[in-house]
């Protein structure tokens, strides 16, 4: 027998509710917050983009090429003669889409793999997690390009191939989670009363592993504004000549030398995305589960 | 004689024990319940009790199919519990149910207790529309003593005694006729564990619950309970009405449990003679060859390791022990 | 009676919270007597175990701030510095706690362990060092010492592994044991032996024993002197066979009433209404009020005094028990 777990020595009773706890945990957390802050106002830009730019993408001026920042151009120009601020505007629309949909695909097939595989454990969760093991242990990059090759260089492919690398990072974690979950007691009271699998795995599992998931998606995010980036510098991602941050920074290195602010803005600007995706990514997790930090650390990857 | 509700026939539990590396081979077996027969019958209350680790809960939780049992028979009103479909099964769960001993740990922190009461109701597809749901969850919120306007709220904003009786709540929707409690009080203080007995109590008398109470409390079980199971690793060593088992117990073990009860009484335990039991219990993974006491046993003699003892005797008061006959008559001397 | 070994004078523990300050043991005073067994018995949340924690001065601070006095030789051990109290914890008051698995270093021998103590306060080293670790592995019952002494933790049952901690906290001969809730995660007949064994250690070394449990039928079986707290307040106060059979405090009768006794056969057991106060709001007027069956307009008004009007048995009541009415 164990001596009867303490009520708490402070109070009988907890008044406050979770999310608000949460909530306000985060909002202590100054860089939480400035995360918070950047993201809104991105996702505000990329939404009135059209409205904000003040010359459209493909504005070819050759006469004002490769132009410092100015009144005019407040980024420089190109070597077209095109509105760098407005094409990293503009651009800024193809990343966050890349990143929302890529991640939205990685958590719609990696949840519900880690979800089956941590409940009903077994061979099926031999199978499912080894061939997540196969997809984790290629580099992300390496596998993103070969299903690029195989499916032919477009943003949707990209927006696909992303999404794939992903997913084993979604599945290991949900399925840790439910690994813990699923011999707690009140999933075996769900049993007791009668509820079939898929009715325990939606309603008591699942919301029960819904923080981790939320932080990594976070993180995930930053990741996934990172590869588009790297796929379109290597040419892969978004096909000229619209425009996006990867390729503009890949185009703008050739240029380094007379117009460094081709490269510089872009470069800005993706750094300021996957910061402030990291920052919140990293107040959320201190909030949610702070004991999830270390296996999110050590799985983490770019 | 009372009708059986619940009978229990030779019910084992292995647990496998697999080697660590690649091939998890199968290495050995823990025998967490090894041979149990029991029968509880209708409208009663059947206490079973021992030390941790005994089987007890591993019994429990098999009866109710929330493991499965490697062998044996379980049969509940006249079903065969362990030859049903998962389908069947999980219709038949309407008409038994269990309560938990860590009621923070039973409730699912992120429902709150209205929609944790109602869940069997939606399961089942009881009580009609919402309404009628709604209707129920306040009945039964009523029924266990909290208040039905507490719904909305979430398990962590009770204190451990409301949220065992949320757990009460939630096992009474279906209806049930039979109820296992697993150790309800043993996580409750001690002005709360009287509160929950009395519920328990009260709710059988007015709706002739059978209830399976689990528990390593003697003290509390033998309160609480009609007849007596006493267990010891993996089986059941001795039967009795809990008047009989606490005036004149037979098992040599269930004599040392019974002296080491702590009594709230400075003179009794003064003057009360305490059997202390030698060494440890044995592992369940290797349990001793024949009687699985005879280990710690002060009055072991040559048949004990040749011979298992079966559980048997008279009027009810059955015992699994050499030191006495086929209708419990002791036939060896004290040592 | 003799000079008390220990004398606590109105300890008194508050823990800030985000909600304000939470008073969970409010000004309690006792006596221990040499070679005396006092049982402080409690519910969750009653105070028993921060109150010595505090007196080790265990707790961290802030949370928490620690008020009164602990006298013991004639030095007050809440206010000592840490090289002090370092001297007297382990050494001369030791204490037991209810989980063994958490007191003991899974990565280190029980050997290595029990030795710590010994060269740190006895000044003993390497052979005569261990050959006083097999000798109090002996003394706590535990069989083959020698070979054992060796073993790590996981190695041990838990009623084993509670005897090596009992080893280790008296492996300096204290003066003082204090055991928390030491027995409570052991089996009835494993707790009867470990109980046997201390009480004979007791009496071989001469110590004096606080022992803190929630359990009365353990109290009944161990204590000389009992202290009865609730929501921080002391109770009641009686030697055990007085408070076991007068229970002149309306708490100590309900928590007598509301225990199941084996081989009493009534079929309702007398259970308290409601809930311990929470800290951060305690009731006006006596703490037990809102849950006393004898709760009279004086007992919301004011708080009742430990009073004592007989010898040796205080009581927080306004009331005397032939007063008592429902």
């Amino acid at each position: 027998m164990t001596e009867p777990a303490a009520e708490t020595t402070v109070g009988v009773v907890a008044h406050r509710s979770r999310l608000r706890t949460t909530a306000e945990t985060v909002l202590r957390n100054r860089l939480a917050v400035f995360g918070l802050v950047i993201l809104v106002l991105l996702v505000l830009v990329a939404l009135a983009a059209p409205l904000i730019a003040p010359y459209t993408i493909n504005e070819v001026d050759v006469a004002n090429r490769l132009q410092g920042p100015s009144s005019q151009h407040w980024f420089g120009t190109d070597e077209l003669g095109r509105d760098v601020f407005s094409r990293v505007i503009i651009a800024s629309r193809v990343s966050l889409q890349v990143g929302f949909v890529s991640v939205g695909i990685a958590l719609g097939l990696g949840v519900p793999v880690g979800l089956i595989a941590g409940y009903y454990g077994g061979r099926i969760d031999s199978i499912l997690m080894r061939l997540m093991d196969i997809l984790f242990s290629i580099p992300a990059i390496v596998l993103a390009i070969a299903i690029l090759a195989a499916l032919g260089p477009d943003i949707v492919n990209a927006m696909i191939a992303i999404g794939v690398v992903y997913t084993p990072i979604f599945a290991r974690i949900t399925r840790g989670s439910v690994l813990t979950l699923r011999d707690a007691v009140f999933v075996q009271a769900a049993r007791s009363i009668g509820a079939s699998d898929l009715r325990i795995i939606g309603n008591h599992v699942f919301p029960n592993v819904i923080a981790p998931i939320i932080v990594q998606t976070s993180l995930s995010l930053a990741f996934a504004i990172l590869a588009e980036a790297a796929l379109s510098f290597l040419g892969l991602g978004v096909q000229p000549p619209n425009p996006a941050w990867g390729r503009m920074l890949s185009e703008g290195r050739a240029f380094f030398q007379q117009a460094p602010w081709m490269a510089i803005f872009p470069g800005l600007a993706i750094f300021a995305t996957v910061f402030a995706f990291n920052a919140l990514g990293d107040g959320l997790r201190d909030a949610l589960d702070p004991q999830q930090r270390s296996i999110i650390e050590s799985r983490g990857r770019s | 004689m009372p009708e059986p509700l619940v009978s229990v026939e030779g019910l084992k539990v292995h647990f496998p024990v697999r080697s660590s590396g690649i091939l998890r081979r199968h290495v050995a077996d823990v025998k967490a319940v090894d041979g149990v027969d029991l029968t509880v019958y209708r409208g009663e209350t059947l206490g079973l009790v021992g030390e941790s680790g005994c089987g007890k809960s591993t019994t429990g939780l098999a009866i109710l199919r929330l493991i499965e049992a490697t062998a044996g028979r379980i049969e509940f009103d006249g079903i065969d519990v362990r030859s049903l479909s998962k389908r069947d099964l999980r219709r038949l769960r309407r008409r038994m149910a269990m309560i938990f001993q860590d009621p923070m740990a039973s409730l699912d922190p992120r429902m709150s207790i209205g929609d944790i009461v109602a869940e069997p109701l939606v399961v089942h597809g009881l009580a009609g529309d919402r309404a009628g749901r709604r209707r129920r969850v306040g009945e039964l919120l009523e029924l266990v003593g909290l208040n039905p306007d507490h719904r909305n709220r979430y398990p962590h904003e009770f204190s451990g005694g409301q949220r065992q009786r949320v757990g009460i709540a939630r096992a009474l929707a279906t209806e049930p006729d039979f109820i296992v409690c697993d150790e309800p009080i043993a996580a409750l203080d001690v002005s709360i564990q009287a509160q929950v007995m009395n519920l328990l109590q009260d709710l059988q008398d007015e709706l002739g619950l059978t209830y399976l109470f689990i528990a390593h409390d003697l003290a509390a079980v033998q309160h609480f309970s009609d007849r007596i199971a006493v267990m010891y690793l993996g089986r059941i060593v001795e039967t009795a009405s809990r008047e009989e088992l606490y005036a004149s117990p037979k098992h040599p073990y269930t004599q040392a449990l019974l002296s080491a009860v702590p009594i709230p009484d400075p003179e009794v335990e003064r003057n009360r003679r305490r059997i202390l039991l030698e060494g440890d219990v044995p592992s369940p993974i290797d349990p001793p060859s024949g009687c699985n006491f005879r280990t710690r046993c002060p009055y072991a003699f040559e048949r004990c390791p040749v011979e298992d003892p079966a559980l048997e005797g008279a009027e009810g008061h059955l015992v699994a022990c050499h030191l006495y006959d086929e209708l419990g008559v002791r036939v060896r001397g004290e040592r | 009676m003799t000079q008390p070994v220990l004398s606590v004078r109105d300890l008194s523990v508050t823990f800030r919270t985000r909600e304000g300050p939470a008073k969970v043991v409010d000004r309690i005073s006792y006596d221990l007597g040499p070679g005396e067994t006092l049982a402080i018995v409690g519910e969750s949340g009653s105070g028993k175990s921060v109150s010595s924690l505090a007196l080790m001065q265990l707790l961290p601070t802030p949370p928490a701030v620690v008020e009164g006095e602990a006298i013991f030789e004639g030095r007050n051990l809440l206010t000592l510095d840490e090289p002090e109290m370092q001297k007297i914890r382990g050494n001369r008051i030791a204490m037991i706690f209810q989980d063994p698995m958490t007191s003991l270093n899974p990565v280190r021998t029980i050997g290595h362990q029990l030795m710590e103590p010994i060269e740190l306060h006895l000044g003993l080293t390497g052979r005569a060092a261990r050959e006083r670790a097999i000798e109090l592995l002996h003394l706590v019952g535990i069989p083959s010492a020698e070979e054992r002494i060796d073993d790590y933790p996981h190695q041990f049952s838990g009623g084993m592994r509670q005897r090596v901690v009992i080893a280790m906290g008296i492996s300096c001969e204290p003066d003082i044991l204090i055991a928390d809730e030491a027995t409570t995660a052991l089996d009835v007949t494993t707790q009867a032996k470990i109980i046997d064994e201390i009480k004979g250690l007791q009496e071989r070394l001469g110590m004096s024993l606080i022992w803190i449990t929630h359990d009365l039928g353990v109290v009944a079986g161990v204590a000389d002197r009992v202290v009865v707290l609730y929501a921080g307040h002391i109770m009641e106060e009686a030697d055990v066979d007085d408070l076991f059979r007068v229970r002149r405090n309306p708490y100590t009768r309900g928590l007598l009433a509301s225990l199941p006794v084996p081989g009493r056969t009534s079929r309702r057991l007398e259970a308290i209404p409601g809930l311990p106060p929470d800290p951060l709001r305690p009731p006006r007027g006596c703490p037990f009020s809102p849950r006393c069956p004898y709760v009279a307009d004086v007992c919301v008004r004011e708080e009742p005094a430990l009073r004592e009007p007989v010898p040796g048995h205080r009581s927080k009541c306004h009331f005397d028990p032939e007063d008592l009415h429902a």
